[in-house]
């Protein structure tokens, strides 16, 4: 059996990243969740992920910084971001540096899944079989 | 007690007479008077005097010729003569009066004491027998007349000089006179004036031509104070009338009042009126009233022009202050609707949180009691659906909280009516029709915005039927613009409640925090439209939707 597709969720509500965490999980993912942005790089440097889901509003590191040092060591990780905030300019932000999809909380579950199987279709098609890396 | 001496006075000067007449009686004598020679010698003859004084020049007989005659007369001839004169007298006249016999030649004006000492010092002299007899050489008719001519055309001389002088005084005085009336009728001219005089009790006026012509009338017609009154505005005649009575009554001091008078072109010219009584009769009421007009037409306009600016200028002024208090209020009532935004904005914001992560939860309880409990499903879904409507709540409280960033498009109409339907289904006991959204051309909109308008108003019309009943959706077009009206039949909207419709916060609904017909108008608006409401309480409400066409071929 293929290696699972990998998804890392960043949210500094810990709640959010284990509800979601929970849900990708029962789906099939293999799901890693961080609660800020270094953690993200963190779990970046170490493993491959098929799509990586963040949170925009974070401490420190908000989820655009993330997005755009996370293109060095992952350049082909589709991004996901998602947001309280549905008049943030930091939306139009994320979108110009390559952010695919942008949902506002609370999300559609059902769109977040289609999304999802979408990318992982994509990037399991246009990068062979990274899967399989460790 | 001696008998007080009698006086006999000649002048043909009344005064004269008079003041001689009180010198003689004040200092014990009685006196006659004569106004000419004749009568000085019959009243001489009938009652002789104990002494004549006589004035030489007189019409008729002068006193030359009265004391020749007196002199001639046997009965007089003894009785002193004195000459009493002012005019032209000349060492000459003097020598010829003497010569006539006259026993003194006193001018004018003599001292009253000296001349009493005259009068005393001859009548003792005359009684006496002192008194020198007339000079017989001048007798002769010959001498007499010719000495008598000669002093009679010295004297006429002397007239005529005098005359001349006279007259030089009196041409002097017409030219200032002239002067004066020029002078003060270029004033008058210059001033729009014109004098008047009235008398009374005849009522009967003269007037300055210049009075007439301010009005234009022929100056015949008017003879009297009434043919003037009766041109008088009808709104000004009691108030002149008044005037005039209390002046004349003594209740005022002048006459004086402004009113309008008719022209003769028939429109009314303003004239300030002022005058005083100059002359009294001997019941000592006016008998003579003289005043001025002055046509005041160009400063009553401008003051009436004035006083309409100034009525207007306070109108201007109320209305303004009115204007910047609503501003003022609507201003107070936007910054607590700022704040109100701010502050929900953020709750909102962090509200959401909490609800992703509930929602989140819900999805995963849907799935893992799949199959089981069918009350804890229909928990579940009763969570969820409140989960929603709290999101709806947030959704509108941001969307009016934000200032909207418009992202238009070219949109059909059709399409958009259909989204706003799937987004917003009708409940079971509800029908909704629709009509004309294809006929209907496109309108450049934010998609967005739009539809939550029309979902807002569609969710107004599900509510306001309770009991079901149907919604009709209807797609018009004018000119420039599409009409989106949407109708229901059902409870409706009082006069009151229609009033502050589309007030922030206002709603008749018990739950609701009154925002949604709020933000579709903001996002309405924003887009180049406007709504309009028709509604009668149990009749049903009309929201119209008006927003312009998109250009042709874009």
């Amino acid at each position: 059996m293929m290696n699972k597709p990998r998804l890392l969720i960043v949210d500094d509500d810990p709640l959010n990243g284990k509800t979601l965490a929970d849900i990708f999980t029962s789906k099939g993912y293999q799901v890693d969740v961080a609660q800020s942005g270094f953690g993200a790089l963190e779990f970046a440097r170490s493993n491959v992920y098929s799509c990586v889901l963040s949170d925009i509003k974070m401490e420190r590191m908000n989820g655009i910084d993330l997005l755009c040092a996370l293109k060095s060591i992952q350049p082909d990780a589709p991004f996901i971001l998602m947001t309280a905030y549905s008049d943030d300019d930091l939306i139009i932000q994320g979108i110009r540096n390559g952010a695919l999809v942008t949902l506002i909380k609370p999300l559609d579950i059902d769109r977040l899944l289609g999304h999802i199987e979408r990318l992982v279709k994509n990037s399991l098609s246009t990068r062979g079989a990274p899967l399989e890396i460790k | 007690m001696a008998e007080k001496k009698k006086i006999l006075i000649v002048d043909d000067n009344e005064q004269n007479l008079y003041l001689l007449q009180v010198l003689l009686e004040g200092n014990g004598y009685r006196s006659l008077q004569a106004k000419s020679g004749n009568e000085a010698m019959e009243i001489a003859i009938a009652n002789p005097p104990d002494m004549v004084i006589s004035d030489i020049l007189m019409p008729g007989m002068d006193g030359f010729t009265l004391c020749r005659q007196w002199k001639s007369n046997d009965k007089l001839k003894s009785i002193p003569f004195i000459f009493y004169t002012a005019t032209y007298t000349d060492l000459k006249d003097e020598e010829f009066s003497l010569s006539l016999g006259a026993a003194r030649f006193i001018r004018k004006p003599a001292e009253p004491s000296r001349f009493i000492e005259i009068i005393r010092d001859v009548l003792e002299e005359y009684q006496r027998g002192a008194l020198v007899e007339p000079i017989k050489n001048l007798n002769g008719e010959e001498v007499f007349l010719k000495k008598y001519n000669e002093a009679l055309i010295r004297k006429m001389e002397d007239k005529l000089l005098e005359l001349e002088k006279t007259n030089q005084k009196l041409s002097e005085m017409v030219q200032t006179s002239k002067e004066l009336t020029y002078r003060i009728e270029a004033g008058l001219r210059a001033g729009h004036l014109a004098w008047w005089e009235m008398q009374l009790p005849s009522g009967k006026v003269t007037f300055d031509k210049r009075k007439v012509d301010l009005i234009g009338f022929p100056p015949e017609m008017f003879q009297t104070y009434e043919d003037f009154t009766r041109l008088l505005h009808p709104d000004d005649y009691p108030k002149a009338m008044q005037a005039m009575r209390d002046h004349l009554e003594g209740r005022a001091e002048t006459y004086e009042v402004e009113y309008r008078i008719k022209t003769s072109s028939g429109s009314y010219k303003w004239f300030r009126d002022v005058g005083a009584i100059t002359e009294k009769d001997e019941k000592n009421e006016a008998a003579r009233v003289i005043g001025i007009v002055e046509d005041i037409t160009k400063r009553k306009e401008a003051e009436l022009e004035l006083e309409k600016y100034s009525n207007h200028l306070e109108e201007l002024v109320a209305e303004r202050s009115r204007e910047l208090e609503k501003a003022h209020k609507e201003l107070l009532a936007k910054e607590k609707l700022a704040t109100l935004g701010q502050l929900a904005g953020s709750v909102g914001h962090e509200l959401r949180n909490p609800l992703g992560v509930i929602s989140n939860a819900i999805y995963i309880l849907k799935s893992s009691v799949s199959g089981e409990n069918e009350k804890t499903k229909e928990y579940i879904d009763l969570i969820s659906s409140q989960v929603k409507r709290s999101n709806k709540i947030i959704t509108d409280l941001l969307n009016f909280a934000k200032e909207p960033m418009l992202d238009k498009s070219k949109t059909s109409v059709a399409e958009l009516i259909k989204a706003s339907l799937e987004q917003c289904p009708p409940p079971e006991n509800v029908q909704v029709e629709v009509a004309g959204i294809d006929e209907i051309g496109k309108i450049n909109v934010d998609q967005n915005q739009i539809m939550q308008a029309v979902i807002n108003i569609l969710g107004n019309a599900y509510q306001a039927l309770p009991q079901g009943g149907r919604v009709k959706i209807n797609c018009t077009q004018s000119k420039k613009e599409a009409h989106i009206s949407i109708a229901d039949n059902g409870t409706g909207i009082s006069a009151s409640d229609k009033r502050k419709l589309f007030t922030p916060l206002f709603t008749t609904k018990a739950r609701g925090i009154g925002l949604g017909l709020a933000v579709s108008k903001k996002f309405i608006e924003a887009n180049g439209g406007k709504i309009k409401v028709a509604s009668k309480p149990d009749k049903g409400s009309t929201f119209t939707i008006i927003l312009p066409l998109s250009l042709n071929d874009e």
